[in-house]
């Protein structure tokens, strides 16, 4: 009897049940799992602590539940989601956020210890920050005296090699927990490190280098032996960045993707990573402008020396133009024997030797084996023009030591009276 | 001349029985089985310009003239929101607030034109919503009212009743 009662009290919810669900607007189902989804994706994502995460598989599991009788109404609605798709995504985005708690939570302390030191380098940044831009007002000023000039653009020059070595520390200190290899990270290491990649604004402090050198370059009279330190932190930049830039994309990208919570799948892995790859763009672009203002300030001022001078060479604006002006004019001066004293002596020994050497001697300018090429072009012309000369020269020195000497030393003839008269030896 | 009259029955006979072979191979045909059912109704929202437009779907028509029709206003429905479910035999159904019918439309070349009018309420419908049960487009409102229609037929609760289908 009991059974039977029960029997027919779950008939009669069944029924109930059944009634009230064919009562239900399919547009209203759609739109409260929809509601309930996206309220589920925005908390799995923005969770850091275990505890966050710990509520989630609940509210899958009832979501799942709640609506499995509708899996074909929500997977017509959702098309080309399913049902099914919707509720593995939300899944797959619990499991990340449940590694990502952990790694927050193992390396807390780590990170505690290294945003501390970020805080430390960041409060020196903006100190160099200010410093620049007091330097650069003042070197814009007029009323500075060249000496002062001089004094300004070095210390401009420390400052800027400061800025440079204080970011660089900073990216070693937020790659340091990572390891070297980016693409053997986890889903949930890429996305923590673009977070601290982001929060750093390491990409815009790059960008930010290379637009204060664009300035510096613009607002300051350089002299030739400026170069040499210039071109080589140049280069030393752009080496860092270039080793950098794959590793900063790929976590960006990362990071952006979690970020992109309207697209899905693949769609927002390639949208994230187009947006990193512009970003970095952004600053390739930034650094081919100090490029390009740098080697048109050194190829134009080292013109300078030959035109000043009254010497003409070829027009030059790169180091392989530049070698094949000087050997052309060196080629021309032996075939028409015409005065190179003037190349020679004042411009490549003073000058060129002297203070654009290091500069040229950089690998991605001349390098070193090429400008001793060069050097030995024009030696050679040196030699020829002056050779018989010394040669000359030296010889008259030496024949005057030798008469000299030979006067001086030449004994005076004695005369028979003066002779001793020897004693005869009996025998 | 019976001879004659023979050839040419025989003549005609040949030309129907070749006709009635090669007649059908020009004819047009059909493909069977098509299911036009949206699975949800689309709520959509008229604009200024009194369209509305459904994304999912690719479709968009005036509704002047429903609101003309219903309201006897053609600018009643701006700014409202209407329901539309495509059944799945490709009838059009349209219905909102303060609607007394249900319109079926069926698809033209570059039109809908009225199909049938389903009268569904004396006083307007307060919280319509149009659901696909095949082969019926069911229209609730709120708790008040669950009917089951077809392109021509209404189907009330005593006939769903008979039917066996509450």
């Amino acid at each position: 009897m009991k059974l039977l009662r029960s029997i027919a009290v779950a008939l009669v919810s069944l029924t109930a049940a059944n009634g009230f669900a064919q009562q239900q607007s399919d547009y209203d189902v759609k739109e409260r799992f929809k509601a309930t989804y996206e309220a589920i994706r925005v908390d799995i994502d923005s969770a850091r602590t275990a505890e966050q995460v710990a509520q989630i598989p609940h509210r899958i599991e009832s979501l799942e539940s709640e609506y499995s009788h509708h899996g074909r109404l929500i997977s017509g609605a959702f098309y080309p989601k399913t049902f099914n798709d919707m509720l593995a995504d939300l899944r797959d985005r619990y499991a990340f956020a449940k590694e990502k708690a952990m790694l927050i939570q193992t390396q807390g302390t780590r990170i505690i210890e290294l945003e501390g030191i970020m805080v430390t380098l960041n409060a020196e940044l903006e100190k160099l920050y200010t410093e620049r831009k007091e330097l650069l007002a003042k070197l814009k000023s007029t009323e500075t005296s060249l000496a002062e000039q001089r004094e300004l653009v070095n210390h401009l020059n420390q400052n800027l090699a400061a800025n440079d070595r204080l970011v660089n520390a900073m990216i070693d200190s937020i790659f340091l927990p990572f390891g070297r290899n980016i693409e053997t990270l986890s889903a949930a290491e890429k996305d923590a490190l673009g977070k601290k990649l982001e929060k750093a604004d390491i990409v815009n402090r790059i960008a930010g280098i290379a637009q204060d050198n664009i300035v510096f370059l613009s607002s300051t009279r350089l002299e030739a032996k400026d170069y040499g330190v210039l071109v080589g932190q140049y280069y030393q930049f752009k080496n860092r960045w270039d080793g950098l830039r794959d590793k900063v994309t790929v976590a960006l990208a990362a990071r952006n993707a979690i970020t992109k919570s309207k697209m899905q799948g693949k769609k927002a892995a390639e949208a994230a990573a187009a947006e990193s790859e512009e970003l970095a763009q952004q600053v390739d672009a930034t650094i081919a402008t100090w490029r390009s203002k740098l080697e048109s300030s050194f190829w134009t001022s080292l013109a300078a020396e030959f035109s000043n001078r009254g010497v003409r060479v070829q027009q030059f604006n790169d180091p392989k133009s530049f070698a094949a002006s000087i050997r052309s004019y060196v080629e021309a001066a032996k075939a028409n024997g015409a005065d190179t004293r003037v190349f020679v002596d004042e411009i490549w020994i003073q000058r060129i030797d002297k203070d654009w050497k290091a500069a040229l001697e950089n690998e991605s300018m001349l390098g070193k084996a090429e400008y001793a090429s060069l050097d030995k072009t024009v030696s050679q012309l040196h030699k020829e023009k002056f050779n018989w000369q010394i040669v000359f020269w030296v010889f008259n020195v030496i024949a005057v030591v030798v008469v000299g000497w030979w006067i001086l030393t030449r004994k005076p003839k004695k005369s028979p009276e003066q002779q001793p008269v020897t004693a005869k030896t009996n025998i | 001349m019976k001879k004659n009259e023979g050839a040419v029955v025989a003549r005609a006979a040949i030309t129907i029985a070749a006709l009635a072979l090669l007649l059908p191979a020009c004819s047009s045909f059909y493909l069977p089985q098509v299911d036009y059912g949206w699975p949800v109704e689309s709520v959509l929202s008229v604009n200024e310009n009194n369209t509305v437009t459904e994304g999912r779907y690719a479709i968009s028509f005036n509704v002047a003239p429903l609101a003309q029709e219903e309201f006897e206003n053609p600018q009643a429905l701006k700014g409202k929101e209407i329901r539309l479910l495509r059944s799945t035999e490709g009838m059009y159904y349209v219905t909102g607030p303060r609607f007394k019918h249900v319109y079926v439309m069926v698809p033209n070349a570059g039109e809908l034109k009225l199909h049938r009018k389903h009268e569904v309420s004396e006083h307007g419908l307060s919280r319509p919503a149009l659901n696909q049960r095949e082969p019926y487009v069911e229209l609730i409102d709120g708790g008040n009212l669950r009917l089951l229609m077809t392109s021509d037929d209404i189907l009330e609760e005593k006939d769903l009743r008979a039917e066996g289908r509450k």
